[in-house]
């Protein structure tokens, strides 16, 4: 198992969650910023594929111990949707304001 | 209207002949602990009478008023608010518990509101409305609260109940007889403010501002005669409140009285016949504070007759007068600037025999049941009873003065008013002219329901009217002691029936010379002028003639004793309590707060998504943190 254990895979995940994060405060671009959401997504992604490895190896039978791995199919089908929403929603801003940038979307200030 | 009073008869004629009572019970209303309270109907000869009474004069006063009413805009209103008030009227008397009463004597209340503020457009009709409306709901205050104590006592409103709590009650000597007083005078003081007595009468004469027709279903058919139908109704508890009835009576004679002499000096028609009406109603309620319940009925019944009478004939004078005078002009009321009307023949006699009947002239409907309710103080023997009987007769004396004054000024004599009003002045329309003439007709006739007992020497029995409320008073009577003041006499002796010829006499005779007098003087121009040189000095009313026509000075009394104290409270409540408390603190406060708070909120709305990000993101750590400590403990 060595590298494939449920730590490692996790740290990865935590590592992977953490750049998003970071990409989604730092950048200004809304499609770097839809990009990084993607990022943390799949971070959890690969934490729930990791939980579920690990409760079918301790024998455990939670909706036949793959539960994590359809939540894993669960959380695409979303992501899917919101990136077909949000690309949307950065067109029609971008249509108005000619600019991808987040912070020119500020029409709701004070 | 005409259907309804051919219902009524119907009636009144089949199932009313064979026991008495029909009871049915809608629907449940109110339901909550011991109270239980439904809307039913309850008819007996007592409601049945009333219905008689509120339909018949009501269809006649429907029928007069299209011909009235003809040329106002508002016809439609007119005839809306009319039939409101005759249902709320009927809703009164044939409801089968308090509460129901209570139902149709508030929308009578708001009715006469209505209709006596009808002609809006002037400040004067609305004030008279609204004092209408408020002097009622002092005395609705006093009905509810012996309602309240009717309630507290036997546990229950419905007529029927009480019928059964009240014989049981007396059964075990169990009854609260200070309480019963004192539910019966707070009940008085409801039928008071409805039935204008004093102290609450002021409403009355004011609520001429209405239409005329509403003025004569106010007076004659509904309204008024409201209290005296709660008394009636009440009469089983009433006898066991000895002091309460002797409050009524005294209240009711003080009442004819004084309205009776304010009557003498009014210069307009209408005022003339309310105080009469308020005069009327005294001799009511002094015949049931006696206890004679059914001579206070057998007045109500007349009384109806004859003063929608007179009202509507005052009417078709002031109609008539109002084609060249202009609508809502004082001069078409006042009788001082009438005369010789007797060219409007129809107005002029219908109102001839109403004037007789309200004087209390031998043989007319009015005499009859005057007369009886004076023999019956006199009866009494007490000192009480003479007292009562003094201020009665005195009254009546002024009763038989005004009525033919106004006949005198009115009909007879010259024209003293605006030459081109007399020269158009013309007999009423038919659809107002055969209400009149009904009408004349039953105010001659209808006492000959029920003659005096003394007319058995000349073998005249009738006595169908007395039989026939008999049941209303039996259980009342049968608890009675064979003493008592308030029981109503079933036999009469020969002394008794000699007292009563001797004071149909006096009466007749007061009656006929009072008229006469009356008569002669406002007839004639030049006793006019002697009269008016007595009472007048330098063209000034004088001494006691001033306070009578300044009524006593009772609604300046009220308006410096009650409306001005109130008036300076309530702008002292306004400017604390409404403008500063409500208005500035409470209102413009809580604005004012939230408005400081959002603008201070408002700061941290940058609109740039990414702050929104960050505080989303520090918050999700923050709440992770907490969730973990939370779990590791």
């Amino acid at each position: 198992m060595g590298l494939l254990e449920p730590k490692v895979v996790l740290m990865l995940a935590a590592a992977l969650f953490s750049a998003g994060l970071y990409g989604v405060l730092s950048r200004r671009n809304m499609i770097m910023i839809l990009m990084s959401l993607e990022l943390m997504l799949n971070a959890v992604n690969v934490s729930l594929v990791a939980y579920s490895r690990y409760w079918a190896g301790q024998g455990a039978d939670l909706l036949g111990s793959h539960s994590g791995q359809f939540f894993t199919l669960m959380v695409m089908a979303v992501a899917a949707a919101e990136v077909g929403i949000g690309l949307a929603i950065i067109v029609a801003i971008f249509r108005r304001k000619h600019t991808a940038d987040a912070d020119a979307a500020s029409d709701l200030k004070n | 209207m005409v259907t309804s009073f051919a219902l009524a008869v119907l009636l009144f004629v089949f199932p009313l002949s064979d026991n008495g009572v029909i009871h049915t019970t809608a629907v449940g209303w109110i339901s909550t602990g011991g109270l239980n309270i439904s809307l039913g109907l309850y008819l007996d000869h007592l409601s049945g009478l009333y219905m008689l009474i509120i339909t018949g004069i009501g269809a006649l006063i429907h029928i007069y008023s299209i011909g009235y009413m003809k040329h106002d805009d508002a016809y439609w209103r007119y005839f809306a608010y009319l039939n409101l008030f005759l249902f709320s009227m009927l809703m009164l008397v044939l409801g089968d518990n308090l509460v129901c009463m209570f139902l149709g004597w508030e929308g009578v209340g708001l009715c006469s509101y209505l209709l006596i503020g009808f002609w809006y457009k002037h400040l004067v009709n609305t004030n008279a409305g609204m004092k209408a409306f408020l002097v009622n709901r002092v005395g609705d205050f006093g009905f509810m609260i012996g309602m309240f104590l009717i309630f507290w006592h036997f546990g229950s409103l419905n007529y029927t109940d009480l019928f059964l709590s009240v014989d049981q009650a007396t059964a075990k000597g169990a009854l609260d007889s200070s309480l019963l007083n004192w539910a019966c005078v707070c009940m008085f003081i409801g039928a008071c403010g409805k039935s204008a007595q004093i102290p609450l009468y002021v409403w009355l004469p004011d609520a001429m501002a209405g239409p005329t027709p509403v003025s004569a279903l106010i007076h004659a058919a509904t309204m008024v005669t409201a209290g005296i139908y709660m008394l009636a109704r009440m009469n089983f508890i009433y006898v066991h409140a000895e002091y309460a009835m002797t409050v009524v009576a005294v209240i009711g004679a003080s009442t004819a009285l004084f309205a009776g002499t304010i009557g003498l000096v009014q210069r307009d028609v209408k005022k003339v016949l309310a105080y009469s009406t308020v005069s009327q109603l005294g001799f009511m309620f002094l015949a049931a504070g006696l206890g004679q319940f059914n001579l206070a009925v057998f007045h109500v019944f007349t009384h109806a007759f004859f003063k929608a009478l007179l009202f509507l004939g005052s009417g078709s004078v002031i109609h008539s007068l109002e084609h060249t005078l202009g609508h809502g002009n004082p001069d078409s009321q006042d009788i001082w600037k009438m005369g010789g009307l007797k060219k409007m023949p129809v107005t002029c006699w219908t109102m001839v025999i109403g004037s007789l009947a309200l004087a209390g002239f031998p043989l007319t409907a009015g005499f009859f049941s005057k007369d009886a309710i004076l023999f019956s103080a006199f009866h009494r023997g007490d000192t009480l009873g003479w007292v009562l009987y003094g201020m009665g007769m005195v009254a009546a004396v002024c009763t038989a003065f005004y009525t033919f004054r106004m006949v005198g000024l009115t009909f007879f004599g010259q024209w003293r008013g605006n030459e081109a009003a007399y020269a158009h002045a013309d007999e009423a329309p038919g659809s107002m002219a055969v209400p009149l003439v009904i009408l004349a007709f039953f105010a001659l006739v209808a006492g000959l329901l029920w003659l005096p007992p003394a007319f058995a020497d000349l073998h005249l029995h009738s006595e169908s009217f007395k039989t026939w409320l008999d049941p209303v008073w039996a259980q009342g009577q049968a608890a009675l002691a064979a003493d008592s003041h308030l029981r109503m006499p079933q036999e009469h002796d020969a002394a008794t029936i000699a007292a009563e010829w001797m004071n149909i006499a006096i009466s007749s005779v007061v009656a006929i010379v009072m008229i006469a007098f009356a008569f002669s003087i406002y007839s004639k121009a030049g006793n006019i002028a002697k009269v008016q040189k007595l009472a007048l000095r330098d063209g000034k009313p004088t001494g006691l003639y001033t306070m009578v026509l300044n009524k006593y000075y009772v609604d300046e009394l009220y308006d410096t004793m009650i409306v001005r104290p109130l008036k300076l409270v309530s702008d002292v409540l306004f400017v604390v309590v409404d403008v500063v408390v409500i208005d500035l603190i409470l209102v413009r406060g809580t604005a004012e707060v939230v408005r400081v708070s959002s603008d201070l909120g408002r700061r941290i709305q940058t609109g740039l998504v990414r702050h929104y990000l960050y505080a989303f993101a520090v918050g999700a750590v923050i709440l992770t943190a907490l969730f973990l400590m939370i779990a590791q403990r």
